[in-house]
C-alpha cells in the first residue's frame, strides 16, 4: 500500500500545480458560463504546439464584480513573471476581459486579446430581464445592457494591450435582427458592441465607427453570415488554434 | 532507487504543504502609480531599439488592422496606457453618466415601439432619477396604461429582491416619475432596477426594465476637495487634485483635459491606493500627448470622476461625487511638453516577450491570417 502510494505520488509530480514559465492561452467564455467549453456555441480549447490552453474559471452567472475578480486571479496565476498569455474571449467574456484590464493596476503579460462577438459595449437584449425571471439563462444576463457596460468602466484602458475584434451579421433565432439591436448584429450583440466602438450607435460594419483605445478589427470587417454562436470558435481558428470553423 | 523515491516523496510532501497554505490573493489593484510609467524621460538613453512608431489615431484605424502584435503594441504604447489623446469621437469619455436605451420594437412585433430610459446612470446621496416611458406607433406617441411599476434593489447573491411601488404620471403621452433612492436608507453602493409593465392599443402588454447605480451618502468613499495645483514635471503636465478619503483602498479616477478653445486634448486616469485623510492625487497628462497636439496656453479639466474599487463585492465600484466645479491651469508654452516616447520596465518586458513570440512565428494576430 505504502509503495503504491509513493509511486502514485511520484507520478503526480508530472502534473504542475503552479504555472511554469511558458505560453498560456486563456479562454474566457460568455454570459452564464463558468468556463469556456460547452454552452451555446459549443466550444473547445484551442491547441498551439508547445503551449498550454486554459479554460478560465470565471463565473458569469451573477455579477460582473465576481467575474472580474475571478479573471484577475486567473491572470495572476498564468500571466506574470516569464510567462506570456494570449486571451480568447467570447461574448460577455469580452466585456469581462475589458473590465478586468481597466480596473486592475497589475500589468499582466498579455500579448493580445482576441474578442469574438464581444459584448463589451453591452447588448440591448441584455438589460431587460424582469424581476424574478431568469432571462437568457442566468441572473446576470438581465443586467448587461449598454448603459451598464458603457458606464461601468473606462474601456480605453487595456494596459496598452491590443484587443483584436471580430463579429458577424448572421441570423440567430429567436432574436430577429434589427428588431432590437441597433445596426448590424449577430443576433445577440450589435456590431457597435462587438467592434469596441466608443458610441452605441448602430453601424453596418465592424470597421465603421470610432473605437475605444487599443481596439482593432482583425481579419474581416464583418463575417456576414456568422451568428453569435458561430463566432465563438472563429477567433481561435483564425489565430491558428483550431480548424473546421465556419 | 528507494532513496530517489524518498526524495521525490519528500518533495511532493513539501509541495503539498505549500498548496494547502492560504492561497495568494489576487494581485491587489492597489499598487501605487508607477512614476516612470506615466512621465516622459527625454534624457533616457537607448532604451528603445527603433525610432518611435507613428501611433494609430486615438479613436482607431479605419478598416482591418494588419500589424503584427509587436508593431501593434509599440504603436499603441507611444503614450502610456493611462494617458492618451482625447478626440470628439470618444463619446463614452466625453459624456459619462449617459444612458443608452434606444427606442425599440415591442415583443409583439406589431409596429409599436417604446423607449424606457432615464436622465442618468449614477445617482448619489439625495439626488433623484427621472425615468420616462414613451411609446410610439408610426412615429407618433400613443397613450398607455401603466399596469405595474416599481424599483428593486438588486441582490447579486440571493436574488431576494423586493418591489418598491412607484407611480407614473403622463404628460403629452410621456409617462414619468421621480424617484429618490435616499428614502431606502441604504448604506453602501447598490444597483437598483427600474421595472414597468404597460398596456397599449387593444390590450397588448409589454414589460421593460433598466438598472442604475446608487451611492448613498453613508457609502460615499471619498470626495474631491476642489483644491488643485498644476506644474510640468519631466515634460508632462501634472494636475494634483485634492481628495478627502473616508474609506481607504484602491481607487480609479478619470478626467478629461480641454484647451482654451474648449477642445478635448487628452484623458488620463489614476489607479492606486489612497489612505484615509486628505490626499493629493496626481493626474498626469503625458507630455507627448500634448506635444503631438501642439497644445499650449491654459487648460481646464472636465468630467473629473472616480470610484473606490471594492474587489469582488457586487457592485464593486463605490462612486465618488463627480467634481462639478471648474479648474483652469496657468498658461504653458507648447515647448515645455516633452515629445519623448513613453517607456517603462513593463513596456520593455512586453517588447522582449512579443519579440520572442514573433521569432517563434506563433500568434501573429492580425498579421497571421
Amino acid at each position: 500500500m505504502k509503495l503504491a502510494q509513493i509511486v502514485l505520488a511520484a507520478a503526480t509530480l508530472a502534473i504542475p500545480t503552479v504555472a511554469d514559465a511558458g505560453v498560456f492561452n486563456i479562454h474566457v467564455g460568455g454570459i452564464c458560463s463558468t468556463q469556456w467549453e460547452g454552452g451555446k456555441g459549443g466550444g473547445y480549447l484551442g491547441n498551439w504546439a508547445g503551449e498550454t490552453s486554459i479554460s478560465a474559471p470565471v463565473n458569469q452567472n451573477d455579477s460582473m464584480a465576481t467575474a472580474t475578480a475571478q479573471l484577475a486571479s486567473t491572470f495572476d496565476t498564468y500571466c506574470t513573471g516569464g510567462n506570456v498569455c494570449y486571451v480568447y474571449a467570447y461574448s460577455n467574456g469580452g466585456a469581462t476581459v475589458s473590465r478586468t484590464l481597466s480596473l486592475y493596476a497589475t500589468a499582466w503579460n498579455i500579448g493580445y486579446v482576441v474578442a469574438s462577438a464581444s459584448n463589451e459595449g453591452g447588448s440591448q437584449l441584455g438589460g431587460t430581464g424582469w424581476l424574478g425571471e431568469v432571462f437568457g439563462g442566468c441572473y446576470l444576463a438581465g443586467h448587461i445592457g449598454p448603459s451598464d457596460h458603457r458606464n461601468g468602466w473606462n474601456h480605453n484602458d487595456t494596459h496598452g494591450r491590443t484587443v483584436g475584434a471580430i463579429g458577424g451579421n448572421g441570423w440567430l433565432a429567436p432574436y430577429a435582427q434589427s428588431s432590437v439591436l441597433p445596426g448590424h448584429d449577430d443576433g445577440a450583440v450589435s456590431t457597435a458592441s462587438a467592434s469596441g466602438n466608443s458610441s452605441s450607435s448602430g453601424v453596418d460594419s465592424l470597421c465603421n465607427g470610432a473605437k475605444y483605445s487599443n481596439h482593432q478589427i482583425w481579419w474581416s470587417c464583418e463575417y456576414g453570415s456568422l451568428n453569435h454562436y458561430d463566432l465563438k470558435m472563429k477567433g481561435v481558428c483564425n489565430d491558428g488554434g483550431a480548424s473546421g470553423c465556419k | 532507487m528507494l532513496a530517489l523515491v524518498v526524495v521525490l516523496v519528500v518533495s511532493i510532501w513539501r509541495h503539498d504543504e505549500d498548496a494547502t497554505a492560504p492561497s495568494t490573493p489576487p494581485a491587489s489593484p492597489a499598487t501605487a502609480p508607477r512614476a516612470d510609467a506615466s512621465r516622459s524621460s527625454p534624457g533616457r538613453p537607448g532604451a528603445l531599439p527603433e525610432p518611435s512608431p507613428v501611433p494609430d489615431p486615438a479613436h482607431g484605424i479605419a478598416g482591418v488592422s494588419t500589424d503584427d502584435p509587436l508593431t501593434a503594441y509599440r504603436k499603441a504604447n507611444v503614450y502610456p496606457p493611462t494617458s492618451r489623446p482625447l478626440t470628439p469621437q470618444m463619446t463614452d469619455l466625453l459624456h459619462p453618466n449617459t444612458r443608452h436605451e434606444e427606442i425599440r420594437d415591442t415583443d409583439a412585433g406589431d409596429g409599436v415601439q417604446y423607449q424606457f430610459t432615464a436622465d442618468r446612470y449614477f445617482v448619489l446621496g439625495d439626488e433623484t432619477i427621472t425615468p420616462t416611458l414613451e411609446v410610439r406607433r408610426d412615429g407618433a406617441r400613443i397613450p398607455v396604461t401603466i399596469l405595474r411599476s416599481f424599483a428593486a434593489v438588486l441582490d447579486y447573491v440571493t436574488h431576494d429582491e423586493k418591489p418598491i411601488p412607484l407611480t407614473y404620471a403622463a404628460v403629452d403621452d410621456v409617462s414619468t416619475t421621480t424617484f429618490a433612492p435616499a428614502r431606502l436608507a441604504l448604506t453602501r453602493q447598490s444597483t437598483i432596477g427600474m421595472y414597468i409593465e404597460f398596456r397599449y392599443g387593444a390590450g397588448t402588454a409589454q414589460r421593460a426594465h433598466f438598472d442604475f447605480e446608487y451611492t448613498p451618502t453613508a457609502g460615499i468613499p471619498a470626495r474631491f476637495t476642489g483644491a488643485f495645483t498644476d506644474a510640468v514635471v519631466d515634460g508632462s503636465l501634472v494636475i494634483s487634485a485634492g481628495v478627502s478619503v473616508t474609506k481607504p483602498g484602491p481607487y480609479v479616477i478619470d478626467v478629461n483635459l480641454y484647451d482654451a478653445s474648449d477642445q478635448p486634448v487628452a484623458w488620463t486616469r489614476y489607479k492606486g491606493d489612497l489612505t484615509a485623510g486628505v490626499r493629493e492625487v496626481p493626474l498626469v497628462f503625458f507630455g507627448k500627448v500634448l506635444a503631438d497636439a501642439k497644445s499650449a496656453g491654459k487648460f481646464h479639466l472636465g468630467q473629473l470622476r472616480g470610484a473606490r474599487f471594492d474587489v469582488g463585492h457586487a457592485p464593486d465600484l463605490e462612486q465618488m461625487p463627480p467634481f462639478t466645479g471648474a479648474y483652469e491651469t496657468r498658461s504653458y508654452e507648447a515647448s515645455v511638453f516633452s515629445d519623448a516616447e513613453w517607456d517603462s520596465p513593463d513596456k520593455q518586458h512586453m517588447i522582449e516577450l512579443l519579440t520572442e513570440q514573433k521569432n517563434r512565428g506563433a500568434h501573429q494576430g492580425a498579421a497571421g491570417k
